[in-house]
């Protein structure tokens, strides 16, 4: 038992967390030309290019075989700086088609040429609709733009969809302006990729958690920072003790969601027989950790942080995305109180 | 980073599971009212544990412990908790002493010193108290004021301390006094060990809100100490204060963390057969259910930051800043743990005993969690430490 990031994880995890603060910090939104942008295709060809796609898969396949672990410790960076949803959808689609022995199609979006954006459907059956030949409904796509597949979940069947199956295909302004919403209308016969493996369900789940935990810890940072730079009444604001605590919480709060992190991806990993329960805690915690945290961040900002120059807000409202996304197909309750 | 436990360790776990299993006592602890049987009781089982090798799981050899990695202590402390035995934890009268005056003396003591104390420690022959607080000196415990002048080889203790648990059932205590009034606050304390039976002390329980006398408030009167007896160095018990406080916050709870699982579990369990006004039983109203599946949740990430600090231990010394976050954690999600079982109670929470002396535990220890967020530093001074020591935030005092 570690639950300690070995040196090959932490240097990993220091030379993501460089270039993403770089390449593409969560400051790139203040430039409001790229809002409506967090996806970009040469951003897409660097995170290739670093084999952020295979991390976990095998190395027959071009992946680099690291764990589940070291996938979500990446998806914590790219929370923190706010990248594309659409990175979580085309990680979870590399493990859906490798899971379902599609290798070629794994390797075409570990190498670029594919790639999935995550869609919420909120009262889609997939395993009912595709007997059925008949997969519709309402859904909603985040950055989908130009992609070749949306990835669609509902808790217990995971499936890849050809873009070219939506109709009515309609853009509009999402809460969250750095991401690009479409509206659209599914009318698929079938799926491009579909899996019934619950542990689907897990690794989607913990990508969207890990990107929460990285909101929670990118807030808590923000506001510890500002809270040491800002001064009024003649000292800086963390001397008041309001703040200061108020600051303290959030690393407490940020602090239990990553550690709940790491063990349930480890119980995915390991197989552990309490691996769902331990996914749908970090769910739970990082839900709230993301939202409480990025809400003092706003207040520890006082007007600044109102405004949209500062990427305060972002934080707040990427939760809203993700929150939603996990709602749609992740019911923690009835995974946490079932086991006793 | 990985969960599995090594051949040995789960062969350890297998172990410990057996002997637990074999040597539950027949007799379950007395009442806290009565101090002395508790003392009793704590040192017998302690004596037991030593005898069969289950003490000092991580102390040094050479001071009768085992001399085997944290992390086996954390498995024996989880078998532990599961196995419905007497008090492991902070409960015990044996807590200070194996919990930070040993860790404190392991990491600044003499040869000498270590040699007497520590077996002494693991074997069940000693209880030890930490006479830190006074009354004006609690969270701003470097400005405590009992006094202790040097006097040919000894120091002669005078002042007042408070809050000291279990300090008429002590034998030792961690005492820290001012031996330069002249110095900043912080340069002029020593710690000290000190014979609870010197001449001149003289020790009054208080009673606490759940109805106990466990802590006391001690005077020392002339008290005679030998300045061999002194820890870290004369005007330099501050830093080994320190030491003292980062073991009681970084090492010392894990076990009452690991209980906080299997008291959840209780509290599930109990939730499922509590009839419920207008429901079948109080799991079924949402608002329950919805506050027992976050603790759930929390008490999750309790354990997998256990398991992280463990980790972290097993690498350094002394503990870092970073066992004020699990301390606050824990604090607070303990009470909340308890308040809910109130909860669920309903009623039946108002009816501390039915029979005189046989309080329900249940309601002792929602009362007693109301100390969690006090005792081993407030958890504003827990924030404090957070916000100072690991984000880098101005002093707020
Ligand atoms: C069950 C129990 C057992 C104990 N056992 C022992 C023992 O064995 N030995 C021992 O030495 N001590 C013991 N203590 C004492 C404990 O360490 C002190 O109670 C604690 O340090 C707080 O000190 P205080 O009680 O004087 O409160 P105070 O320091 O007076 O605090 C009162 C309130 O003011 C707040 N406060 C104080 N300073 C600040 C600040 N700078 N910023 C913000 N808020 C502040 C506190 O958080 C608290 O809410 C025990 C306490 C309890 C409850």
């Amino acid at each position: 038992m570690n639950l300690l990031p070995n040196s090959e994880q932490s240097e990993i995890v220091s030379v993501i967390r460089e270039f993403l603060a770089n390449e593409i910090s969560v400051r790139r939104y203040q430039d409001e030309e790229l809002l409506g942008r967090s996806y970009s295709a040469s951003l897409w060809q660097q995170l290739v290019g670093m084999g952020w796609f295979g991390i976990s898969q095998s190395e027959s396949i071009g992946g680099s075989a690291l764990g589940l672990v070291d996938e979500v410790m990446l998806a914590r960076e790219a929370g923190r700086q706010l990248v594309s949803p659409t990175v979580i959808a085309t990680t979870a689609a590399v493990h859906l088609c490798t899971a379902m022995g599609n290798e070629p199609l794994a390797q075409q979006l570990m190498t670029g040429q594919k790639r999935a954006a995550l869609a919420l459907a909120e009262s889609l059956n997939i395993e009912a609709s595709t007997e059925a030949n008949n997969l519709n409904g309402e859904i909603k796509i985040f950055d989908g733009e130009n992609a070749d597949f949306i990835f669609v979940c509902d808790g217990h069947s995971s499936c890849l969809i050809k873009a070219s199956a939506l109709t009515d295909r309609q853009s509009a302004a999402c809460i969250d302006e750095s991401i690009a919403l479409e509206l659209a209308t599914l009318s698929a016969t079938s799926c491009e990729v579909l899996s019934k493996e619950s542990s689907l369900v897990n690794i989607l789940a913990l990508l969207l958690a890990g990107n929460l935990v990285g909101i929670a810890e990118a807030a808590r940072d923000q506001a510890a920072s500002y809270a040491i730079e800002r001064e009024q009444f003649g000292k800086a604001i963390g001397s008041f003790q309001s703040i200061n605590h108020m600051c303290a919480d959030m690393a407490v709060t940020a602090e239990a969601a990553w550690a709940q992190l790491a063990y349930a991806a480890l119980a995915v990993t390991e197989k552990m027989d309490c691996a769902e329960l331990q996914v749908a805690s970090v769910v739970l915690l990082a839900k709230k950790a993301a939202i409480d945290n990025a809400r003092d961040n706003v207040q520890i900002h006082g007007g600044v942080g109102f405004t949209v120059e500062y990427d305060a807000h972002l934080f707040v409202k990427r939760y809203h995305v993700y929150k939603e996304i996990l709602d749609a197909f992740y019911e923690c309750q009835p995974r946490i109180l079932s086991e006793s | 980073m990985d969960l599995t436990f090594t051949a040995e360790e789960n062969q350890f776990r297998q172990q410990v599971r057996d002997w637990l299993h074999s040597n539950r006592p027949s007799e379950s602890r007395p009442s806290v009212a009565d101090l002395s049987a508790c003392r009793e009781y704590d040192l017998a089982w302690q004596k037991t544990l030593a005898e069969s090798g289950w003490a000092g799981i991580a102390w040094p050899t050479e001071y009768g412990g085992r001399g085997l990695p944290l992390v086996q202590q954390l498995i024996w402390y989880e078998e532990y908790a599961k196995a419905d035995m007497p008090p492991g934890g902070s409960e015990s009268v044996c807590f200070v002493g194996l919990a930070h005056a040993g860790p404190t003396l392991i990491y600044s003591g003499s040869e000498e010193q270590k040699s007497f104390h520590l077996p002494k420690i693991i074997n069940g022959d000693a209880v030890w108290c930490q006479g830190f607080s006074e009354p004006s000196a609690g969270s701003d415990l470097a400005s405590l004021r009992t006094k202790a002048v040097i006097d040919g080889d000894d120091l002669v203790v005078n002042g007042q301390k408070v809050w000291t648990s279990y300090a008429d059932v002590a034998d030792y205590q961690e005492l820290l006094v001012r031996t330069d009034f002249e110095a900043p606050k912080h340069k002029g304390i020593t710690w000290v060990i000190c014979d609870m039976k010197s001449p001149g002390i003289t020790i009054r329980p208080i009673k606490n809100m759940a109805g106990n006398t466990e802590f006391c408030e001690v005077f020392y009167d002339d008290v005679r100490i030998p300045l061999k007896n002194i820890i870290g160095g004369l005007n330099n018990g501050w830093k080994t204060a320190m030491s003292t406080l980062s073991f009681e916050r970084g090492t010392a709870f894990i076990a009452d963390q690991v209980e906080l699982e299997v008291d959840l579990k209780a509290l599930e369990q109990l939730a499922h057969r509590t009839k419920f006004p207008n429901e079948k039983t109080a799991i079924s109203n949402d608002v329950i259910a919805a506050r027992l599946c976050e603790m759930k949740a929390e008490v999750n990430a309790l354990k997998a930051m256990t398991y992280m600090s463990v980790s972290k231990n097993m690498t350094q010394d002394l503990p870092g800043p970073e066992g004020s976050v699990i301390r606050l954690f824990y604090s607070k999600l303990s009470q909340r743990v308890t308040q809910l079982c109130m909860d669920v109670l309903q009623s039946e929470g108002l009816v501390l005993s039915r029979v005189p002396g046989a309080a329900n535990h249940l309601i002792e220890k929602y009362l007693f969690r109301y100390s969690a967020t006090i005792g081993a530093g407030t958890e504003q001074i827990q924030r404090s430490i957070i916000a100072e020591r690991i984000l880098g935030l101005p002093k707020s005092r």
